[in-house]
């Protein structure tokens, strides 16, 4: 009987042992360029539309670019009014030695 | 006989000239040579050359270090003296950070030569820690300051990928602008270190949305190119609006460094003057010259927040008139700090000369300040209107590519909020335009201080209103995209952010001396729904 519970507690350290040697499996690498199978010019032309449909902006928005600049400018200006004087007193006077 | 009596003649007065310059040129040398004994005296087992380098030194630096304790000092003078001497040069404040940095990055600072050192002590000491325990400190000799302060905002796993890569492409590399660097570093080792992608294909890259870019980044690079090529370039104006961010970014950086080191110092020295006015007479003495040793550190600090900050007015166009000859002025109060030895009057009269300088500069630049923000919000209230109304015809253009009627009448009902919205931060510009941002009379320090804690609620109010707006209109030109390219996109509308007349009214302190009111930050909002609403924020 106890050499059953031995027996059966040894298996299961294997077990375990065992799966712990199994490495979990990494996330699966992407391919690198060498194994990519290669697109043809048409496909390359394809997606070529494809990114630039999916970037561009309709015409009425032109110029949303210069509009975040500016806001982004407003953002630093209101932070540039938050700063006080207080690098202008050291604290050095005559009384200091005195 | 008369040549013998001129000759005499001109040995006694040049003999008695020498006699009255000696003891002029003797005296800052002197006190230069007691700081240096000071510092030997505490050492007296260095080398005979390290103590001729330390004896190099400049007054300043060994006011500095004779105040240090003898470890402290131990820890610094453990260098060889050919790195010692790498230190002599720096600015006063240089040499103080250098002193601060943690032991071992001061040992991997130390192996560059000594221009390098310069350049990279221009930096943030955590930004100089960084650099020093990672991989960018075998290529910092090859990188400009700008350069360097980009690569140290990436984290340790995308500065990995700098594992074996060649400097002249790192430089290149370093060339991106922050925001699309952190987003170039998150592409594949194989297309970051590849020669035949430039900078500026991997500046497009990283325009190039989520979904379609995994498509690209799985084909060689070669067809990569090919197609990057096809690709717009970006507007040069995006990339000149980053760089000159970036430049306003690092001057602001070491402000806030030199700042904190200097409100630092400065209740040190407080500390002090309580401690010298309670000693006995037989220590007064002592205590006077750390309280003058003391005190030039608090100044040198000082100079140098100023000259930071002015660097980052320049930056924004808000720095007071004739800003270069101001700094000149400053650069030369450290100079004299470092070089020479300055009594207690004169450090007193230094103190009074900036404090005087630093409160008539920093109104004029306040007053600047207020007068950009003016301008900035008048031209982005004009802009945001125009868009709106063109919003409208796109509106139009999204009914006639097929969205749904209930869609359309949603999306109209919503332009007709934020127009209103729009019209009610206009109204109260004007307002604020009539009444308290009037800056055409003679104003006190105060009372600009009071008008800025104003200007910075209004500023920040608008800001937020016109991100709402501009995430509606990035919403729309996402709904465009999606009609055209077939694909989805949520159905949740942007609404104008709700902002009460009494979030808008700030009770002006009566003085602002008496009160602890400050103006607020502004706080980086970003609306989820756009993406490229994100870059505003950085």
């Amino acid at each position: 009987m106890n050499a059953k519970i031995v027996a059966m507690l040894i298996a299961m350290v294997s077990v375990i042992a065992l799966l712990g040697c199994i490495q979990p499996s990494e996330e699966k690498p992407s391919k690198t360029p060498a194994e990519t199978p290669t697109a043809t010019p048409e496909e390359e032309e394809q997606l070529a539309k494809e990114i630039s449909a999916s970037m561009e902006t309709p015409s009425e928005l032109s110029g949303l670019e210069e509009i975040e600049a500016d806001l982004n400018e407003l953002s630093d200006l209101a932070s540039e009014l938050t700063e006080t004087e207080d690098i202008a007193e050291s604290g050095i006077d005559e009384s200091t030695f005195e | 006989m008369r040549k013998i009596v001129l000759v005499s003649a001109l040995i006694l007065i040049l003999l008695a000239s020498t006699a009255v310059a000696i003891p002029v040129a003797k005296a800052p040398a002197l006190k230069k040579k007691i700081a240096a004994l000071k510092v030997l005296q505490k050492l007296p087992n260095i080398s005979e050359e390290k103590k001729g380098v330390l004896k190099e030194f400049s007054a300043g630096k060994l006011r500095v270090l004779s105040v240090l304790k003898k470890e402290e000092l131990k820890k610094f003078v453990k260098f060889k003296p050919e790195v010692l001497r790498k230190f002599k040069r720096l600015k006063l404040s240089q040499f103080e950070k250098i002193r601060n940095i943690k032991d071992e990055v001061l040992q991997k600072i130390s192996e560059l030569p000594e221009g390098q050192i310069k350049k990279l002590v221009g930096l943030k000491a955590k930004r100089i820690e960084k650099i020093a325990k990672t991989a960018l400190i075998k290529h910092a000799q090859h990188l400009n300051r700008e350069k360097l302060w980009r690569l140290s905002e990436l984290g340790d796993k995308e500065l990995e990928k700098l594992k074996n890569i060649k400097h002249v492409r790192l430089d290149r590399l370093a060339r991106i602008p922050r925001p699309w660097l952190k987003r170039a570093f998150a592409l594949p080792k194989e297309i970051i270190q590849s020669d035949e992608i430039t900078e500026e294909d991997i500046e497009k890259l990283v325009q190039i949305p989520e979904e379609k870019l995994k498509k690209l980044k799985g084909l060689p690079v070669a067809k990569i190119k090919k197609v990057l090529k096809k690709l717009p370039g970006i507007p040069p104006a995006k990339r000149k609006y980053l760089i000159a961010k970036e430049r306003y970014l690092i001057a602001k950086e070491n402000y806030l460094e030199a700042k904190e080191r200097f409100l630092e110092m400065k209740e040190k020295l407080l500390r002090l003057r309580k401690r010298f006015r309670e000693a006995t007479p037989e220590d007064r003495n002592e205590l006077k010259e750390k309280l003058i040793n003391h005190a030039v550190t608090v100044l040198t600090y000082q100079i140098e927040a100023i000259i930071d900050r002015l660097e980052a007015l320049k930056e924004k166009g808000s720095a007071p008139e004739n800003v270069d000859a101001i700094i000149a002025d400053l650069n030369s109060m450290l100079e004299t700090l470092d070089q020479e030895e300055v009594s207690e009057a004169e450090v007193v009269d230094i103190a009074k000369r900036l404090k005087e300088l630093w409160i008539e500069k920093h109104k004029q630049a306040l007053k600047r300040v207020i007068e950009n923000m003016i301008a900035k919000l008048e031209r982005l209230i004009a802009r945001m209107e125009e868009k709106l109304d063109k919003a409208s015809e796109l509106i139009d253009k999204l009914e006639s590519e097929g969205l749904s009627e209930e869609k359309v009448a949603k999306l109209r009902n919503a332009l007709e909020k934020f127009q209103d919205d729009l019209q009610w931060l206009k109204d109260k510009f004007e307002e604020a335009k009539q009444t308290y941002l009037r800056l055409d009379q003679e104003l006190e320090p105060g009372e600009i201080h009071r008008i800025a804690v104003k200007a910075n609620r209004l500023a920040m109010i608008a800001h937020r209103k016109l991100m709402r707006d501009y995430a509606f209109i990035m919403h729309l030109a996402h709904l465009y995209r999606a009609l055209k390219n077939k694909e989805t996109i949520s159905e949740e509308i942007p609404e104008p952010a709700e902002v009460s007349d009494e979030e808008l009214q700030v009770i002006a302190p009566e003085s602002v001396e008496e009160t602890e009111t400050t103006p607020e930050a502004t706080p980086e909002t970003t609306p989820a729904e756009s993406p490229s609403a994100e870059e505003v924020s950085e």
